[in-house]
């Protein structure tokens, strides 16, 4: 970073705590003063442009995905809610058969599967995708084409998924499907396999949306939005990012080895082979519970957002209300097994989780606390959004609290698979989530619609809901008090359960006619625009509501606070009139600025890929993928494979062209390098991310290993001899140093200048030594007697090496694009951003191999 | 500008504080459920609970003795109690 020393300002003035060096008597510079050149804004409409009509499926532009992402994933909460009223229908007298039993069975877990992991998730990361760059005042979240891959994922897969219930074929052994009754034998049909390979594919998706967050919030915040000034939102966001990182890969490790016990017969949760069905409970809540605070922490985002504006006063407690929000994150891991009380732990274990359970209710506090004193110390306007944040308070304290009784294991033993579990539950999810996301379709409607919708219309949409809500749920707590299990599809009558049921049932229809009305609210007053937005209804502070269009604000505004709108009256127009950082195009591209992870200094421009078709095609292929293993089509299935492979290396090919221009004026003399590589840079951030998430994925592979070695260490074998251990670790360790070599090699040549065929090389090398040293592995233990389909140990050894074996093959696709690259002419010295990430995978793989196999081979012993 | 806003020491300790808490929280779980109602469990207990009141206490201290009304010192407090709870189920359980 380099700037012109304006008159009067010493160029030498010191950098005071400065995270990056950057100077900040610079930001003294801003707002400028100068008239900005004709053509600037012209020129950023042009280049942030969106295709019309058919090319709306190549868009990138956070306003339109995150748009099609909220619609989508709403579409969904209302067909999961049609699917619950069809429930209630044939539950609301006993004995009906509206519904028969298969299909209530599908009915139910369909109704959850697809709230949980179609809605739920889904709709907090859309929101998400569609505020944060305008909250951050960034052009657009940093890898545009990989939200539009998430969105496109989710979109087809979970399109093709739900379909499954219009052909009989839809799963239906409850949303968190345990074995055995989801194993071959008791579930032969490919329904259980729709919901394996489906939620796996989705759940792909959002962890892509998770990593595009992390490094959308830690990299793109405008210049001066240090971490304490961020929105609350944004705070959520990252929380929830690094939770679905954390959490979501130990879900899709168990589908894979659920599925590969199907179709393969490897035995992980088979106990007459050594495997449990108890690790399956394990490895899915330890994801199906921080899901719970994944799913409530943005929203609880939102809420913080929208009782400063509600009370028209800033957040009482903001600091305390992060620090809850990192403590719930770090709490819900330790919950998972609250839901396994009932399965015979050892009773100082189960005493563990019921520890963490109470524990985990204290950060949540913190916050409703913070809610309740931002309200009372504001003056509160009752708007519509008003009436949600206040509902949603009363409901999701209402489900905590019955949230901390089920904590306790011997109440926990009494309702547990009772309707009091479903109370509960659901006054947490609506309580926790979809109030909030009705306030904040109420609150932010005016960024994406021309008009606001009707105040009349959404106090009714509140109270129908709010009233359906306890007419229907409260009543389950007494269902379940009297012994009502979950998921029957009737009961006898004359057991005191007639009333409480059609109770519930017609709550469940006020509930619907809430939601009906606000449809109507929808098609009467909702008209989607990216330009002339009905703007700030509710008058909030932070930086969303500043002008925008397709590129986001005009220029990039100073931070000085954490409701810049407040506090600054004139920000609104002098950044509309480009008086701060970068008021045009410094290149003539699509382009952000990237600023420092801490305190938001800039710190370099990122040059961003417009529209293209390949991350939708990539998407289809991907779900074509996933849906023909599901039918056990496998030459479909590898061929969609390939060309899905082939569609993202074709997005890819245009993300990384040689630029000439080396720096770039960002407003104010202020001039900044173009696209980096190495730790400053925001691709070294996301691949640090994959690397968590396949680290997680290994992890708890091995935990797996030593779960079932614990439960059955009778069928373990003894590993292969020391020597060859030895012989892999050299191999590893090489693919190791390759890698590393291969960028000192570039970094011998200058700007622009061909490095010959040394560094691909050195990659490609690398990726041989990860294929040999995986082959010496298998084969060494399958010499050494083991075999994935006789045991335990056998299933997941082998099962960990096929988790390394895709790794490789990832890696080795990736050192042959390369390579191609290279021939290209499009690796020149003496960085490269392709290489860079292609080493530092390749390198990451070999430790993770490295470590796998010796685990493996080396413990237990 | 104001400067007051970049303190990474209160966000580390916040994270080392929840960080102590979840290593706790995890040993004491393989402890338990390698040694299934054995002596040696809460014995084990014990012991981690002694040594991750001690990281506490140390983080306290380095951080300069924060009140509960600040990041580290809520984030100290909360990792506390965690700790505490967790120490309960092998003293009654």
């Amino acid at each position: 970073m380099s700037s012109a020393p304006l008159q009067g300002e010493s160029a030498a003035a010191p950098a005071r705590r400065s995270e990056t060096g950057f100077d900040h008597d610079l930001y003294r510079r801003f707002p400028t003063h100068p008239p900005r050149p004709e053509g600037e804004v012209e020129e950023l409409e042009r280049i942030w442009a969106a295709p019309k009509g058919w090319g709306l499926l190549t868009v990138v532009n956070n306003n339109y995905v995150g748009f099609f992402y909220v619609a989508t994933a709403f579409l969904f909460f209302l067909l999961a809610g049609i699917l619950a009223l069809g429930m209630r229908v044939q539950l609301a007298a006993p004995l009906l058969d509206f519904l028969p039993q298969d299909t209530y069975n599908q009915f139910f877990t369909m109704h959850g599967t697809v709230m949980m992991f179609l809605f739920a998730v889904p709709m907090v990361e859309a929101i998400g995708v569609m505020l944060l760059p305008q909250m951050l005042a960034a052009r657009d979240l940093p890898f545009p084409r990989l939200s539009a891959y998430a969105f496109w994922a989710y979109f087809v897969g979970g399109l093709l998924f739900f379909a499954s219930i219009f052909v009989g074929l839809a799963p239906d052994g409850g949303w968190f499907m345990y074995p055995p009754l989801t194993s071959i034998a008791f579930s032969p049909g490919i329904n259980t396999d729709f919901w394996l390979l489906g939620i796996g594919f989705i759940e792909i998706s959002a962890i892509a949306g998770a990593i595009e967050i992390i490094v959308g919030v830690l990299r793109t915040r405008a210049p001066g939005m240090t971490l304490d000034r961020m929105p609350m939102f944004a705070w959520a966001m990252l929380v929830f990012a690094v939770m679905i990182i954390i959490a979501f890969p130990s879900v899709i490790l168990c589908t894979l080895l659920l599925e590969l016990e199907r179709a393969f017969n490897w035995p992980f949760f088979d106990p007459t082979r050594g495997g449990d069905p108890l690790l399956w409970q394990h490895l899915f809540w330890f994801f199906g519970h921080p899901e719970v605070y994944i799913i409530f922490l943005p929203a609880a985002g939102l809420m913080s957002m929208m009782v400063a504006s509600v009370a028209q006063t800033p957040l009482v407690g903001y600091r305390l209300n992060v620090v809850a929000l990192v403590a719930t994150g770090f709490i819900s891991f330790g919950v998972w097994a609250h839901h396994m009380f009932a399965t015979g732990m050892p009773r100082v274990s189960t005493g563990y989780f019921s520890a963490a359970s109470m524990a985990v209710s204290l950060p949540a506090g913190i916050q409703v606390f913070c809610w309740i004193a931002t309200l009372a110390s504001g003056k509160v306007r009752w708007t519509t959004p008003a009436l949600f944040v206040v509902g949603s308070v009363v409901i999701f304290t209402m489900g905590g609290l019955t949230g901390v009784m089920v904590g306790m294991v011997p109440f926990d033993w009494q309702v547990h698979d009772s309707y009091f579990i479903v109370a509960h539950l659901h006054y947490v999810l609506l309580g926790g989530m979809v109030f909030p996301m009705f306030a904040a379709f109420y609150h932010w409607v005016g960024m994406t619609s021309r008009r606001g919708l009707s105040e009349r219309l959404g106090k009714w949409v509140f109270w129908l809901m709010f009233a359906g809500l306890h007419v229907t749920f409260l009543p389950m707590h007494l269902t379940g008090f009297m012994g009502m299990p979950r998921r029957v599809y009737t009961y006898l009558p004359d057991r005191g359960l007639d009333t409480l049921n059609l109770l519930s049932t017609v709550g469940a229809f006020i509930l619907a006619g809430g939601v009906l009305l606000f449809l109507i609210d929808l098609a009467r007053n909702f008209r989607f625009t990216t330009d002339d937005d009905a703007g700030n209804l509710y008058n909030g502070g932070t930086l969303e509501w500043l002008p925008t269009g397709l590129y986001s604000t005009r220029s990039i505004p100073l931070v000085k606070s954490r409701e810049p709108l407040w506090d600054d009256p004139d920000i609104s127009k002098d950044v509309e009139e480009g008086r701060y950082f970068l008021p045009g195009s410094a290149t003539g591209l699509r382009e952000t600025l990237i600023t420092s992870p801490v305190n938001a200094e800039p710190q370099y421009l990122q040059i961003m890929p417009g529209p293209s078709p390949w991350p939708v095609a990539a998407a289809v292929t991907t779900a074509g993928f996933f849906l023909a293993l599901t039918v056990q089509a496998y030459a479909f299935s590898f061929t969609s494979g390939v060309i899905a492979v082939g569609c993202v290396l074709r997005w890819l090919w245009e993300t990384d062209p040689p630029i000439k221009q080396e720096t770039a004026d960002i407003g104010a003399g202020i001039t900044v390098p173009i696209a980096i590589t190495g730790p400053s840079s925001h691709g070294w951030w996301a691949l640090n991310v994959l690397a968590v998430v396949m680290g997680m994925i290994a992890a708890m592979g091995l935990f797996s290993y030593f779960y079932l070695y614990g439960i059955h260490p009778e069928v373990w074998i003894a590993a292969p001899g020391l020597l060859a251990t030895a012989g892999i670790g050299v191999l590893l360790v090489s693919a190791l140093g390759l890698a590393w070599a291969s960028r000192r090699l570039l970094a011998r040549h200058s700007q622009g200048e061909n490095p010959g065929q040394l560094p691909w090389m050195a990659n490609a090398l690398a990726a041989a030594c990860l294929v040999a040293a995986l082959w010496r592995d298998v084969t060494g233990w399958q010499a050494a007697g083991l075999a994935p389909t006789a045991t335990g140990q056998g299933a997941t050894v082998f099962g960990v090496l096929a988790f390394q074996g895709c790794c490789v093959a990832v890696g080795a696709v990736m050192a042959l694009y390369l390579g191609y690259r290279s021939g290209r002419g499009l690796l020149t010295g003496p960085t490269n951003v392709t290489l860079d990430v292609v080493a530092r995978y390749l390198g990451y793989i070999a430790i993770q191999g490295f470590v796998l196999s010796m685990v493996l081979r080396l413990f237990p012993g | 500008m104001d400067q007051g806003f970049y303190n990474r020491h209160d966000w580390w300790t916040l994270t080392a504080a929840l960080a102590v808490w979840l290593a706790h929280f995890t040993l004491l779980w393989i402890a338990s459920s390698i040694f299934p109602a054995q002596t040696v469990a809460r014995w084990l207990a014990m012991a981690l609970t002694l040594a991750a009141s001690g990281a506490l206490g140390w983080l306290w201290l380095r951080a300069g003795r924060p009140p509960v009304f600040r990041v580290p010192g809520l984030g100290l407090a909360i990792a506390t109690v965690g700790t505490v709870f967790n120490a309960m189920p092998p003293l009654i359980g």
